[in-house]
């Protein structure tokens, strides 16, 4: 009898404790996000607080073999994003000046901030990441993130989905399930996100289009988005799959350039 | 006494690994923290973390229309919880709590 009546009070108490939750996420919808502001902070100064603390365990000799390993596969690895996107880079040049700049307005000088990235890149089950600017530095929803330096060819990786007055949440342009129109050597494509800087898209046989090629978004401005990292046929049909990636590892990336509108 | 000493360790490690997973981890980790918590108990934490992994990551302001309805641009972290905590709770009844 003593048990049951605990299990109804437990019930009543859960049942308050789930409608408690609801009601908060209604509030912070209503207050047009002002508890997840609160939380996105919070957050950010965990991971913020998160990755000194690695610094410092790192720093401190403890792992000193491996510390050295990691210092040099760190510096490896950031050379070998900086070359990739140089590489690609020399791609995007040759390709703005032949046809895209006729087709699109293409904006000549980009005006813009860098921007630390606030947050894990894969934690997000939605393929978004926290950037350390907000509406304070002029970013609004919509606006352009890009990885490397736009003016010697960086590539778009997201885009700003919600802006609070010192972070920003990104949604990345290959999000799961995200869907963007792009070109490749003047073929029309619609890019399906797989997460991890990965797309793919149907294209038609005998486009000509190569690995290596690179993806441009019209409705990024003729940015480039990424370049075709793989092709498969499919032998059954008439169609091609071609794999695109970002040409960058961004878990390398620790800063953003955020394209301001002026 | 020690058996609830535990219990209750166990719980709070799990609400931990959960609450901090979710900023620094995949999203696998909250997820599975939810899913022990809600097995054992009738675990308000477990509605925590799904609704802290929602605020950090989940932009709703992209629902304008059905069109845009897809199955990424609904809370998935809440409403996981909300199912898990409800939806073990016949079998957490019956079986899972001494």
């Amino acid at each position: 009898m003593r048990g049951s009546r605990e299990e109804v009070l437990g019930r009543r108490r859960f049942l308050w404790a789930t409608l408690i939750v609801v009601t908060v996420f209604v509030i912070d919808g209503l207050s047009g996000g002002s508890v997840r502001a609160l939380a996105r902070l919070s957050a950010s100064s965990m991971w913020a607080a998160g990755v000194s603390a690695g610094d410092v365990v790192l720093g401190s000799g403890l792992f000193s073999t491996r510390r050295a390993l990691e210092r040099e596969n760190q510096v490896l690895r950031e050379e070998r994003a900086q070359f990739q996107v140089h590489t690609a880079a020399y791609e995007i040049l040759k390709n703005e000046n032949e046809s895209l700049r006729q087709l699109t307005r293409l904006v000549e000088r980009e005006s813009g901030i860098t921007a630390p990235i606030a947050s894990s890149l894969h934690s997000s089950p939605y393929g978004t990441f926290m950037i350390g600017a907000g509406t304070r530095d002029g970013v609004r929803p919509g606006t352009i993130v890009m990885a490397g330096d736009p003016q010697r060819g960086g590539f778009v990786v997201g885009r700003v989905e919600s802006a609070d007055a010192r972070l920003s949440l990104v949604k990345a342009l290959f999000a799961p399930q995200e869907e963007v129109d792009a070109v490749i050597r003047d073929v029309n494509v619609s890019l399906l996100g797989r997460g991890g800087g990965q797309a793919r898209a149907e294209i038609p046989r005998g486009t000509g289009i190569k690995v290596g090629d690179v993806v441009i978004a019209p409705s990024l401005g003729g940015r480039a988005i990424g370049i075709v990292g793989a092709l498969e046929e499919d032998i059954g049909t008439a169609s091609e799959r071609v794999y695109v990636r970002v040409p960058v590892n961004l878990n390398d990336v620790k800063f953003v350039y955020v394209l301001i509108s002026e | 006494m020690f058996l609830f000493q535990n219990n209750n360790s166990i719980r709070i490690i799990l609400w931990i690994v959960g609450f901090v997973g979710a900023v620094f981890m995949a999203a696998w980790v909250p997820l599975i923290a939810m899913g022990l918590l809600a097995l054992r108990w009738r675990a308000w934490e477990a509605l925590v973390i799904g609704l802290w992994a929602d605020f950090l990551w989940f932009a709703p302001n992209r629902i304008e229309g059905l069109s845009d309805l897809s199955f990424f641009s609904l809370p998935l972290f809440t409403l996981s919880a909300l199912v898990l905590v409800w939806g073990l709770e016949p079998l957490r009844r019956e079986f899972l709590t001494p």
